[in-house]
Formats: C-alpha cells, sequence, structure tokens
C-alpha cells in the first residue's frame, strides 16, 4: 500500500489549509495584549460585600450569572430528555459491560455510601471550598456507574425516585428565584442574611441554589448513564 | 534559561500555539475520518483545546486560585480571573450531555441501517 | 518550574490528541481520549483554576469514556480502511 492510498491527497490538502488558517489565527492571538481592567477583576472587588462567599467561581456562577445558570441545567434537562426518546427500551434489556465478581461486589458495597457522601460534602461546601453542585453531581453519578458495572442486572434503580428529585429540584431552583425576585426585588437576588466568611450557614441564598443544582445534575447523569449502560444490544435486532 | 520560561508572557505564547495545534489535530480527524465514532472523538478533542485555551490565556504566573485560603485573606488582583472558570465549569457538563445525545443518533441509525461509514450512507438514493 | 510543567504536559497532549485521532483501533482511541483528559486535569490544576479540574477529573477521565466505549461496544470496534 503506497503513501497515497493511506493518507490520500485530500487529506494532505485539508491538513494544509488548516495549518494556513490556524497560523493566521496565532498571529491574530499573539498581537493582542492581556487587559488587566477586565470584569472578573471588578466582580472580584465587589465579592466580599455582597455574597460573603470564599470562593468567586461559585459566586459568579449561582449569583452574579446566575440566569446563565437556569439556561444551562435548561439545556442538560433537554439532552437527558431527547436521550430517553431516541433509546429504544424494551424487556431485551441488559447490562453490557458488566462483571461477575465477588470481589468488586464486596467492594462496590463498601464504597457506594463513601463517594455518595463526598459528593453530598463537595456540593454544601461548595462557597467556602473548591467544589460545587456540578463537580459533586458528576461524582454521585460516577458511584451509581460503580455499582451498575458491579451488579449488572441485579441493581434496580427506582425511576420514581429519581424522576421526583429531578423534577423538585429543577422546580426548587425557579421557586428559590421567584422568591427572591418576591422578597428582594430581583430575580435569583439575595434574601437571606449574609453571615459571616467561612462560615458553613453564610453567603445567603448560594448555597441553597447549589444544592438544588447538585440534586439535578446528579440525577441527570445516573439517567444518562443508566441509559446507556442498560440497553438492548443494537446488533441482535 | 529557567527565568524566561516562567514568564506570563511567553506561557501565554505557549498557550496558544499548543491549543491551537490539538485543535487542528481534531479538525482534521473530523474533515477527514470516514468512522461516525472517530468523527465525534475528534470534535471532543476540538472541544477540549478550546476549554485549554480560554483557561490558559487568562493565567498569570503568581497569581493564586480565586478561593480565600489560609494564606489568602481577601479577594483582590492577586487571583486569576473567575468568570473564564465558571463558564467553562458548566460547559464541560453540557458537553458530555449533548455528546451522548449525538452518540444516541449514531447507535440508532447503526440499528437501522447496519453501517456506521459515512461514504455508505445512501438512504437518500445517491449512487456513489 | 511551572513553565516547564505546562510545557512538557502540553506536548504531551498534542501527542496523545494525534494517536486519539490516527489509531485504526476505535477502543484503543477512547483509552487515549480518557488519558487526554487525565492529562488536561494536570494542567487546569497548573492555571490554578481548581474546581474546572474536579469537573474534568470525573467527565472527562470517566464518565465520557464510559459511555463512548458502551455504544462502542453494541456496534463495531474496528474501523475500516
Amino acid at each position: 500500500m503506497s503513501l497515497k492510498k493511506t493518507v490520500g491527497l485530500k487529506t494532505i490538502l485539508t491538513a494544509l489549509l488548516i495549518s494556513f488558517m490556524s497560523m493566521l489565527l496565532l498571529g491574530v492571538i499573539m498581537n493582542a495584549a492581556y487587559t488587566h481592567t477586565s470584569l472578573g477583576y471588578d466582580l472580584l472587588k465587589i465579592n466580599t460585600i455582597s455574597t460573603q462567599s470564599a470562593n468567586a467561581v461559585t459566586s459568579v456562577v449561582t449569583y452574579f450569572r446566575g440566569l446563565d445558570t437556569l439556561g444551562e441545567v435548561t439545556i442538560l434537562f433537554l439532552s437527558i430528555f431527547g436521550i430517553g426518546i431516541g433509546i429504544e427500551r424494551s424487556d431485551r434489556m441488559k447490562t453490557i459491560l458488566g462483571y461477575d465478581s465477588t470481589l468488586l461486589k464486596i467492594g462496590t458495597k463498601v464504597l457506594f455510601p463513601l463517594i455518595v457522601l463526598f459528593g453530598l460534602y463537595i456540593i454544601a461546601h461548595g462557597h467556602l471550598s473548591p467544589g460545587g453542585g456540578f463537580q459533586g453531581g458528576v461524582i454521585i453519578a460516577s458511584g451509581f456507574l460503580l455499582m451498575f458495572l458491579a451488579y449488572g442486572d441485579s441493581y434496580d434503580l427506582d425511576h420514581k425516585v429519581l424522576s421526583l428529585f429531578e423534577a423538585l429540584s429543577g422546580a426548587g431552583f425557579i421557586l428559590v428565584g421567584i422568591l427572591a425576585a418576591l422578597a428582594g426585588g430581583a430575580f435569583l437576588g439575595n434574601m437571606l442574611p449574609l453571615g459571616v466568611l467561612g462560615k458553613l450557614f453564610s453567603s445567603g441564598i448560594l448555597p441553597i441554589i447549589y444544592i438544588f443544582v447538585g440534586l439535578k445534575v446528579a440525577a441527570e447523569i445516573t439517567v444518562l448513564v443508566e441509559y446507556f449502560i442498560r440497553t438492548q444490544d443494537a446488533r441482535d435486532a | 534559561m529557567l527565568e524566561t520560561l516562567n514568564q506570563t508572557t511567553f506561557l501565554h505564547t505557549v498557550v496558544a500555539i499548543g491549543s491551537f495545534t490539538i485543535f487542528t489535530i481534531g479538525l482534521v480527524g473530523v474533515l477527514s475520518k470516514k468512522n461516525l465514532f472517530k468523527i465525534f472523538l475528534s470534535l471532543s478533542i476540538v472541544e477540549s483545546s478550546l476549554f485549554l485555551f480560554f483557561i490558559g490565556s487568562h493565567f498569570e504566573v503568581g497569581k493564586a486560585a480565586p478561593i480565600v485560603a489560609d494564606g489568602i485573606k481577601l479577594f483582590d488582583g492577586h487571583m486569576v480571573d473567575p468568570v473564564p472558570q465558571a463558564m467553562i465549569l458548566t460547559t464541560i457538563v453540557i458537553g458530555v450531555a449533548v455528546l451522548a445525545l449525538s452518540l444516541t443518533f449514531v447507535v440508532n441509525y447503526y440499528r437501522l441501517s447496519g453501517n456506521i461509514d459515512i461514504d455508505k450512507m445512501d438512504e437518500l438514493g445517491e449512487v456513489q | 518550574m511551572i513553565g516547564v510543567l505546562i510545557v512538557i504536559i502540553f506536548t504531551a497532549l498534542t501527542v496523545i490528541a494525534f494517536w486519539v485521532v490516527s489509531s485504526r483501533d476505535l477502543s484503543s482511541s477512547v483509552i487515549y481520549f480518557m488519558a487526554f483528559g487525565l492529562g488536561s486535569t494536570v494542567l487546569y490544576v497548573l492555571f490554578s483554576a481548581p474546581d474546572v479540574a474536579l469537573t474534568e477529573a470525573v467527565i472527562g477521565a470517566g464518565i465520557s469514556g464510559v459511555v463512548f466505549l458502551v455504544s462502542l461496544l453494541q456496534t463495531q470496534t474496528k474501523e475500516d480502511t
């Protein structure tokens, strides 16, 4: 097989074109100067008086740009909704990628509560340390993934509880926003006392919103993994 | 020698060149590969390179993470910009959900037609 | 010191990205992709973004790889040349 058969003329031309375009973009970017007076610096300056949160990323996600987070959670919900419509559900579903090992089952039974506890800790301390709703939610979902891998078909997940969590946390997010609008005058504004920086019960509305986001993300990613890992084999159809 | 490597301007150049190299590799994969899985893998590489560029171009040497810890008592200009981190943080979680949606389409297409090669797609009646 | 680490990890990530795109076996492509997620996690820590690093550690090196592998096992694991 010659080199032309392996790579192809079109591939080489495409690579040359893209390299040329990348060089042009690179020139633009390397000539742009970095400016220190940006939005983030202003937000850092008013962070202490407006939120009392020790983690500035958390205040940006849940307070300064809370409406964006609502939109992103909606996109997440719509993607999982599309996956639920797209994947065929039938009685012949079985877990692929499952392992039948006693050692794995016993180890998973010990590890699973610890992983879920760690995820809940990450969610609840989102305004004090690195972490928050998105990170803790995916950690909890990875614990459920471990259970699917170890137990296979014998692990039953209650879909009603999952749907309840998903719906209640999504509705709770919007409800908190509307309550804040009624009490404080702005949607997703702050209506609770701010407290002292560094304490668990501080920074007002931020931990409540992040707990709702965390439960929502955990439920959605768990449903995603369950749809993917427990399905009917496409080659049997 | 090692002092020049630690300057912020040099590291911004490294981030720009590295991210665009990874971007180019992924884009060549998207445009030249025939398998649908390989196309979506290359698309994920492109996505990751953009995340790296976004975070890396707002990093400066000697600045801490935007979190109050033991040694750092108040928020000021000695911290990196928190806004790109907050945006990328949510985008990573959204990205895996949208990727899973596209993989659902791929699996359903395989179930209906039996191939995932884009050169053999002839459902619209076009003969190669 | 941090400059040397960033240069080394960026070089390694470029090589891993090339392996992801050029590998013939699709399942080893997915494994290279998970290694890419692990490398970018280290890079996010060096860029002083620990929140993003926590997310990428779970998503990039865990869940997205499993999603790819499971849908790969249902169809075919070799790329036709």
